[in-house]
């Protein structure tokens, strides 16, 4: 039975760059941007690093294939580096990556980096590009907000809930997430919104309208992991330590079974505990990680 | 006996209104306005002359078993292929049998009702064949063939058995009389004067062949009760019917009014109008004109009464919706470029070696059914996705165009690139089980909320502009 990692990697530094759209950076500034703060936050040198992951959304539009880009731009010590690559949760999946290698004792000091430079595709939004053969077929090549505003007419059909009030409901979202804007001089998008603006703004697919729908960024995060034991033998106190870390990819029965109903996103990653930690709500999944 | 087993046809649901495009060319043109009277149909930005022909034989096949096709011809003067086969695409959309014949005709307006008259001489032989006929033609803006002509499909099946309109005989006259031509690769035809057209060709080839096809059949001009003549020119049916002794009320409505002169397809068309409202005994006489003249005489039996409902014209005319944006015609129809943004330029180039294995799911729209849990999905793939028992290589194939689907989420979608937005799409449920994700077409925001019913058709998905291939599968459209 698996013991899981409760507690066997701690953050030992991390970086982030200006998110926004840095005209004025590829996508390997912005990967030394964040590389800079978190290996200064870690106190430690590049050669310390062991193994590295990877992440990018969308390849379309940044280094190409293969983890060689991280290692050139960072001038790792010619240690092996995994691409990852899962939509929008291709940096939790780097991350988990460097989180297991530590886990596992196979690396000391394992490095997660997450890059994006979306806007350098020409056009609002994410770029347009193919999906696999099969997908090309028979897929729908809808947007991003198109595929999940559908999420919507479904809710409010399951749960009985009005149109006005579902867009009422969600505007509340991005006011939030502007508020939090604000505060944080590494945001793209620092002005503050209400509600009134939220709703009335243009629409994109509906009822999703443009403050209901992600900006697109360019932007680069990184993390440096190890186990607690180093973490307190290079100096660091107050340790920030991993609990649990789920990741779920559906195997298609939304779309193909007859099982969901449209109206949620199933967070089954949540339900997957690891193992002698209390079983994590679907509220709390992302703060799990 | 041989003869017309079955009939079909399919009439986009757009409907330009003449009005319109007659007053855009007011400044240039005044002399239009006589013909902007009325409506004509107009092919929606998903549809081409394959579609329109999956279209007019489902019509045509409704309540009849498939397996009875033993070929299947496509006539057009349009089609989107002049090499790939397009009675073969239409032959995998109908998920016919690989073992079913299939040729195009094309090279003038007479391929229509040749192909129904090669196909009626095929039937004593014991040949069933689906015949298609199907036209979306380009016209000069501002040009009188703008106005007059229109899209749409019709279908016949024609073979031996129990026809619905037994087949008495057929005359071809050819002649080459260029009333108008387009050489290939052109876009636009040119055409003579139409006074010569009517003296020397509609009044003396089209009735020279008449009174040789009543001769050799005993029949005389007055027993004839349905006269299809494919001409929408004002007064040229009437002036031939009355020069050929044909009764004046014979003379059947060439659709002029609302649906256009369809080419090749019209006088399959117009026999799909008529067998509508036959009744047994009544004889039919069918004229193709284009370099020459074709007729056929046809008989209507009992057997009609006992043929299954279909749409048929009037039920296709019926669902409609009025156009009045000539720039979206013109867009649609490639005869303006407008700035479609970039979006527009992601290059879905098709590996042929995908679509071959996958012709099945994508050109006939055929799911699986798993053999042990009965879970119906699309696309079939080798694992089940039932979640109780995911067992490999169960599925069989499972037919899902002909299903009727609902709506269990949907958007309309601004941002992704489509040539009419927004885009509509999202998720159908079918009758019967199975779901995916689908796009929607000739939808009204209205018209699109959870539950509604839908029914799936064959459309254009897009087109690869850099190399000229056209990739199609279905759509969901509201039931009308």
């Amino acid at each position: 039975m698996a013991k899981g990692i409760r507690d066997k990697v701690a953050i030992l530094g991390m970086g982030c760059a200006k998110f926004g759209e840095r005209w004025d950076a590829d996508a390997d500034n912005l990967m030394v941007e964040a590389y800079e703060e978190a290996i200064a936050d870690a106190g430690i040198e590049t050669s310390q690093i062991d193994a590295a992951w990877l992440s990018v959304a969308f390849d379309a539009m940044n280094i190409g294939p293969s983890g060689i880009p991280l290692a050139t731009a960072l001038r790792l010590a010619n240690v092996g580096v995994t691409k990852v690559e899962n939509y929008c949760a291709s940096g939790t999946d780097a991350f988990r990556g460097a989180v297991y290698a530590v886990a596992s004792g196979a690396a000391d000091i394992a490095l997660a980096l997450g890059v994006e430079k979306l806007k350098d595709t020409g056009y609002g939004g994410l770029p347009v590009r193919s999906r696999g053969t099969m997908f090309d077929m028979v897929g729908v090549v809808g947007s991003a907000p198109g595929n999940f505003a559908q999420l919507a007419s479904a809710y409010r059909t399951h749960h009985g809930v009005g149109a006005a009030d579902l867009k009422r409901a969600m505007a509340h979202v991005s006011v939030k997430s502007h508020a939090n804007g604000s505060k944080n001089p590494k945001a793209h998008l620092r002005n503050v919104i209400d509600i009134e603006t939220a709703i009335n703004a243009p629409m994109i697919a509906e009822p999703l309208g443009l403050f209901d729908c992600c900006g697109v960024s360019d932007g680069a995060a990184c993390a440096i992991v190890t186990t607690p034991e180093i973490a307190k033998a290079l100096g660091k106190t107050d340790l920030v330590t991993v609990k649990a870390l789920q990741m779920a990819t559906s195997n298609g029965w939304e779309a193909q079974g007859s099982g969901w109903n449209g109206s949620y996103s199933t967070p089954p990653a949540s339900q997957r505990r690891a193992p002698m930690t209390r079983r994590a709500s679907p509220t709390r999944a992302s703060s799990s990680v | 006996m041989t003869g017309i087993l079955a009939f079909g046809a399919y009439i986009p649901r757009l409907r330009l209104q003449r009005s319109v495009v007659a007053a855009a060319h007011a400044w240039f043109s005044p002399a239009l306005r006589s013909l902007g009277k009325g409506e004509r149909a107009m092919a929606n930005w998903d549809e081409d002359v394959v579609t329109m022909a999956v279209e007019a034989a489902r019509d045509c096949l409704t309540g009849l078993d498939r397996s009875t096709v033993h070929a299947i011809s496509l006539a057009s003067i349009s089609p989107p292929n002049a090499d790939r086969q397009n009675a073969g695409i239409v032959k995998e959309a109908l998920n016919l049998s690989d073992d079913t014949g299939s040729f195009d005709l094309s090279g003038g307006l007479r391929a229509g009702t040749s192909s129904l008259i090669q196909a009626l001489k095929a039937a004593s032989a014991g040949q069933n064949t689906l015949c298609l006929a199907s036209e979306i033609r380009k016209f000069r803006p501002g040009s009188e063939g703008e106005l007059n002509s229109g899209a749409a499909a019709g279908a016949m099946l024609v073979g031996s058995g129990e026809p619905i309109a037994r087949f008495v005989g057929s005359h071809s006259v050819s002649v080459d009389f260029v009333d108008h031509f387009r050489a290939t690769g052109e876009d636009f035809d040119y055409g003579w004067e139409s006074r010569w057209i009517r003296d020397e060709g509609y009044n003396k080839i089209i009735i020279g062949a008449i009174k040789k096809m009543l001769a050799s059949s005993g029949v005389a001009a007055a027993e004839i009760n349905h006269l299809i003549i494919p001409v929408t020119l004002r007064g040229v049916a009437d002036g031939i019917a009355k020069k050929a002794g044909i009764a004046p009320e014979a003379v059947r409505d060439t659709l002029g009014s609302n649906v256009g002169d369809t080419g090749s397809a019209h006088a399959t068309l117009m026999l799909a109008a008529t067998l509508e409202k036959a009744a047994p005994g009544d004889r039919i006489l069918v004229v193709g004109f284009g370099q020459g003249c074709d007729v056929i005489l046809l008989e209507v039996t009992d057997a009609i009464s006992k043929l299954p409902a279909r749409r048929g014209v009037s039920g296709w005319l019926a669902r409609s919706k009025p156009e009045s944006n000539y720039l979206k015609y013109l867009s649609f129809n490639g005869l303006i470029d407008i700035e479609k943004g970039m979006r527009a330029e992601a290059d879905f180039k098709q590996p042929m070696t995908t679509l071959y294995r996958n012709r099945k799911s994508v050109l006939a729209l055929v799911g699986g059914r798993c053999t042990k849990t009965g879970t119906i999905q699309f696309p079939k793939t080798d694992i089940s996705v039932n979640p109780n028992d995911r067992a490999i290589g169960t599925q069989e194939d499972y037919p899902l165009a002909e299903k009727v689907a609902r709506i269990m989420t949907y958007t309309a979608d601004n941002l992704t690139y489509s040539p009419d937005p927004p885009a509509y799409y999202g998720m159908i449920e079918f009758e019967g089980g199975g779901r995916m994700m689908a796009e929607f077409s000739d939808v009204d925001a209205e018209a699109v909320e959870v539950g509604r019913e839908m029914r799936m058709m064959f459309r254009i998905k897009n087109i690869d502009e850099r190399r000229g291939f056209t990739k199609y599968f279905w759509k969901a459209v509201p039931v009308a």
